[in-house]
């Protein structure tokens, strides 16, 4: 099964081409203010055959903050319009999960909490098992607080790991379809403008 | 209409509306629209966050609809054009990246426009090819220009200097407590009104240093005033009488400044566009101002007015035929964009 994959739920937009687990391609850039910029660039550095499409397209979902989440979405959503090709959305802490499994970070069948920024003082997080999968969350809350549930629950809490679109493909590949619909988490926060803008 | 000519998709999302058009040439196949507009009414304008969320959950749907209108599939369509700007960033970049996964997946070029160029564009599709020299009177809640339309090029002679038309229609509809948005909603009530009852005041009207610009915040705050004073001397406050003396300041002042402005180009012809040109009383001034001065006014429908996706295709197929060349894959969204760059 070929997928391909994108996320852009955190400063790291990345995409990738992956076939029965192998890596086919892959393309990434760190900017949280580029990802609109840079997602063009990273698909055409995959180097697609638009005449041998995937299977699959996959997305993460979140959670990440908003703008920069909503331009892999949307850009998944417009490959899947193009090529006529289905789009599932994942739970981007679960790629950073399987990531954090593979690089070794945390003891083998060790429970443990993911966490990515969600600015204010925040984190997004959530708690997996020693096998990756996720057990509860995912949620936003305040980092000291997400800190002091690792503490008292005495499992390690890791932070500095981001979601990658070949984790994304992997989650995708093990049959983990969300809506692709964003994981936001929040309420909309709104500020009342006096007026239309445009 | 020939075959031979493009097929071009247009993606607008600068504000509240998800717009998706598509046109053969000039000839219109489709404009479906998806407003989140109701979702802002409750906040008395509109909210980004809401308007960005609006957006990626419309595409697909508002997609599907523009092509099944038109008749056409994806497949066949031969160029992408989007607005790049200006408007709320985290509304243009929904459009945007879908815009460009449209473009890279179908393997066709891609154009990041101008929103304000394309809402003169789109003029073309209903009354044809736009005259060598044409005024341009862009009227909405986010912009009050007069830009002069010379063989495609575009020039700012003029704008607001404060608030825009549409920005002091929801003020002043505020103020009158009618609800949002006010534009609609004041022409409505000023149907019953006297647009002489009350004299407010034609801001720059004989500056001569700012001939093509407006401003419209010294209306607010004389409705402001007026309001007071009516409640403070125990009268009823007339809301339809003050919506139609309003309307016509506002009319007044946006007619003779464009005429103003296509005399002193020698431009014979004149398009207003963008979403207060919806407004009956402009409409009818204009037309007769016009009519006195020999120009050729041109107003697209209502529809085509407000924003929507018709336009940018009008735009994007406007620089197909010119053999522009497309964007870079890499265009940013731009908060702000001078009338003058049509195309990233
Ligand atoms: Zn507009």
């Amino acid at each position: 099964m070929k997928i391909i994959a994108v996320d852009t739920s955190t400063e790291l937009s990345s995409i990738a081409l992956v076939d029965s687990g192998g890596v086919v391609s892959m393309a990434s850039h760190t900017n949280a203010r580029g990802h609109v910029e840079a997602i063009g660039t990273l698909f055409a550095e995959l180097e697609l055959d638009l005449n041998s499409l995937p299977d699959l397209i996959a997305c993460g979902v979140g959670p990440g903050p908003y703008t920069g989440l909503r331009v892999g979405i949307a850009f998944a959503q417009g490959l899947s319009a193009a090529w006529s090709v289905p789009v599932v959305g994942v739970c981007s802490l679960d790629a950073v999960a399987i990531a954090i499994i593979r690089q070794g970070l945390v003891a083998p069948e060790s429970e443990f909490i993911a966490a990515t920024d969600a600015r204010r003082k925040e984190n997004y997080w959530a708690k997996f098992d020693g096998s990756g999968r996720r057990v509860s969350g995912p949620s936003v809350d305040l980092t000291e607080i997400v800190q002091g549930l690792a503490l008292e629950v005495e499992i390690p809490l890791v932070t500095q790991v981001s979601p990658h679109a070949i984790d994304i493909a992997a989650c995708a590949a093990r049959g983990d379809h969300l809506d692709v619909t964003p994981m936001y988490l929040r309420e909309v926060d709104a500020k009342p403008s006096l007026s239309v803008q445009l | 209409m020939s075959m031979s000519e493009p097929l071009v998709l247009g993606i607008e999302t600068s504000c509240d509306e998800t717009g998706i058009g598509i046109v053969r040439g000039r000839e219109l196949l489709s404009n479906a629209l998806a407003s989140s507009v109701e979702l802002h009414a409750r906040f008395g304008g509109v909210v980004p966050e809401v308007a960005s969320r609006a957006h990626l959950e419309a595409m697909l749907p508002t997609i599907d609809l523009a092509c099944s209108a038109a008749g056409v599939s994806l497949r066949d369509i031969d160029a992408i054009a989007v607005t790049a700007g200006p408007g709320l960033v985290g509304a243009l970049i929904v459009g945007i990246a879908s815009a460009k996964a449209l473009a890279l997946g179908l393997g066709i070029p891609i154009y990041g426009v101008n929103h304000l160029a394309a809402h003169v564009m789109v003029d073309e599709l209903e009354h044809g090819p736009l005259p060598e020299l044409v005024i341009g009177l862009l009227v909405s809640g986010g912009h009050s220009s007069l830009i002069k339309v010379s063989n495609g090029e575009f020039t700012s002679l003029g704008q607001t200097l404060d608030d825009a038309a549409g920005e002091a229609f929801d003020k002043v509809a505020r103020l009158l407590g009618l609800p949002f948005p006010g534009g609609p909603m004041i022409d409505q009530a000023a149907q019953s009104g006297d647009p002489n009852a009350i004299d407010f005041p034609r801001a720059l009207r004989t500056d001569p240093d700012n001939a093509f610009n407006f401003s419209f915040s010294g209306l607010k705050t004389a409705v402001a005033r007026w309001v007071k004073e009516e409640q403070r001397v125990g009268n009823t406050i007339s809301v339809p009488d003050a919506a139609a003396s309003v309307q016509e300041a506002i009319a007044d002042i946006l007619t003779s400044k464009a005429i103003a402005a296509a005399k002193d180009q020698g431009a014979p012809h004149l398009v207003i566009a963008g979403g207060v040109a919806a407004n009956s009383r402009l409409r009818a001034l204009a037309a007769h101002r016009c009519d006195l001065a020999g120009i050729e006014l041109r107003v697209p429908s209502p529809t085509l007015c407000t924003d929507n996706g018709a336009m940018v295709a009008a735009l994007g197929s406007h620089l197909v035929r010119v053999g522009a060349a497309p964007s870079p894959i890499d265009f940013p969204a731009t908060s702000t964009l001078s009338v003058s760059e049509v195309l990233f």
